[in-house]
């Protein structure tokens, strides 16, 4: 009687991946897959002399997977990013400047 | 309600202040141009007309010269600007086509020469940015525009590009591990010998954290980034506390439509066979891919100048909105060999 769970396991041999003639150990790499989508937008809205805006938006995903040769194995890094930010820039006078940021 | 409790209360507020939003700073990104007009003689000019123009999006600035003769843009988006400089009396000067770069306090100076009006004194920077900066105590090193647009990088990533700065390098050690920790790789680098925590990562002066300490979230795409400087040293106050700082400026819109589209491709039909080995190499696919765009749109009709400057018919007022949309895809997927 086998184990029905080492049966499932046997499942995922690969013959033949080891050097041996009647190999032992299972010996593979499976795929890394790292997948990135970004986009990034900006607006600069040039009000006057003494006031210049802009707005930015940036947003990223890249998630990376690195799985095992069985179920339930490997890692998986997911990466989500998103930026938003807005800023002024504004002249006060010859020797002042102000610029505020938010993000 | 007694001092006792306005104090209280007053200690309590600085706190909820102070306490604010820790995980995002804004610094302080944009640059300066300023200088002193002189005559022929060494006298300074007060008085005189000192117009700033963006090349390359028409955004002007003016100003006057003041009784020391200094004229002051305290706050410029980087780019190629041309100086005028204008006094009745006198021919106008005129530096045309001068580089300002990300985080740059450039000085420019002009002589005036007793002359028509109608002459022009021209001096042709050709592009280049006066790197003498006698404003600022930075050290620091631009990665310029066509750094950023023409080096090849191994998988595209910006932060490669910091390494050509001579202070900074990429990490080992504890740090390199962190890649084993996040699962994706150069989103860090150290800058003059500090850990990489130490290292700020700015774009357009909004700090950018990653999940592990020292490392940016947002691996810009390289097309989306017009130019960036590796600050490190001592630096203004107005840089944040961080000894090493990494700052990016994104690309804005210009005066006309621009489209781009670009791929670049690696995979193992064009790896070499390692010598002893009896099989080719596993397969590698590795496809970046992006389209920006950009384009500027003028909300009112441009103004004419006065008198002042009868040879250019500039606006004096440009209200103009720049608008910069970047697509960028980066498909990687690699596999390792097959066992031997």
């Amino acid at each position: 009687m086998i184990n029905p769970v080492s049966q499932k396991l046997l499942q995922y041999y690969l013959p033949g991946s080891s050097l041996a003639a009647t190999p032992n150990n299972i010996g593979g790499n499976p795929r890394t897959t790292l997948n990135s989508d970004q986009f990034t937008g900006r607006i600069d809205d040039n009000v006057d002399e003494r006031n210049q805006v802009f707005g930015q938006v940036s947003w990223l995903n890249s998630p990376q997977s690195a799985p095992g040769l069985f179920p339930l194995q490997g890692v998986a890094h997911p990466l989500n990013a998103e930026l938003v930010a807005l800023g002024w820039t504004g002249t006060l006078g010859t020797t002042k400047v102000n610029e505020l940021r938010l993000g | 309600m007694n001092a006792h409790k306005r104090v209280l209360a007053a200690l309590l507020g600085t706190l909820l202040l102070m306490m604010g939003n820790p995980g995002v700073k804004g610094q302080s990104v944009s640059s300066s141009i300023q200088g002193r007009v002189v005559d022929a003689g060494g006298a300074v000019v007060p008085g005189a007309d000192a117009t700033v123009t963006n090349v390359h999006t028409g955004v002007r600035f003016k100003t006057q010269t003041n009784g020391t003769g200094n004229y002051f843009f305290p706050s410029v988006l980087p780019g190629v600007y041309t100086l005028e400089i204008a006094k009745p009396g006198f021919a106008n000067y005129q530096i045309s086509q001068f580089n300002i770069v990300v985080g740059q306090h450039a000085t420019e100076n002009g002589t005036l020469s007793v002359a028509s009006e109608t002459q022009t004194v021209t001096v042709n920077a050709g592009g280049l940015a006066n790197l003498l900066q006698p404003e600022s105590n930075d050290l620091g090193n631009v990665i310029a525009p066509q750094r950023v647009a023409q080096l090849p990088l191994n998988g595209r990533n910006f932060l490669q590009l910091g390494l050509l700065s001579g202070a900074a390098q990429s990490n080992s050690g504890a740090a390199a591990s962190a890649v084993g920790q996040t699962g994706h790789p150069g989103l860090s680098i150290n800058i003059a010998g500090n850990e990489p925590d130490f290292t700020m990562y700015l774009v357009n002066g909004i700090q950018t954290f990653g999940s592990r300490a020292g490392n940016t979230s947002l691996n810009l795409s390289v097309g989306a980034i017009d130019q960036f400087e590796v600050h490190y040293g001592f630096f203004m106050p107005d840089l944040g506390p961080n000894p090493g700082v990494v700052d990016v400026i994104t690309k804005s819109g210009t005066n006309s439509f621009h489209g781009e589209l670009y791929e670049y491709v690696r995979n193992n039909q064009m790896s070499a066979r390692n010598y002893f080995s009896t099989v080719p190499p596993g397969p590698y696919h590795q496809n970046q891919f992006g389209n920006p765009l950009s384009w500027e749109h003028t909300l009112q009709p441009r103004q004419c100048l006065t008198e002042t400057f009868p040879r250019f018919r500039l606006p004096s007022t440009t209200h103009s909105v720049l608008i910069r949309l970047l697509g960028n895809a980066r498909r990687l997927r690699t596999t390792s060999f097959p066992p031997t």
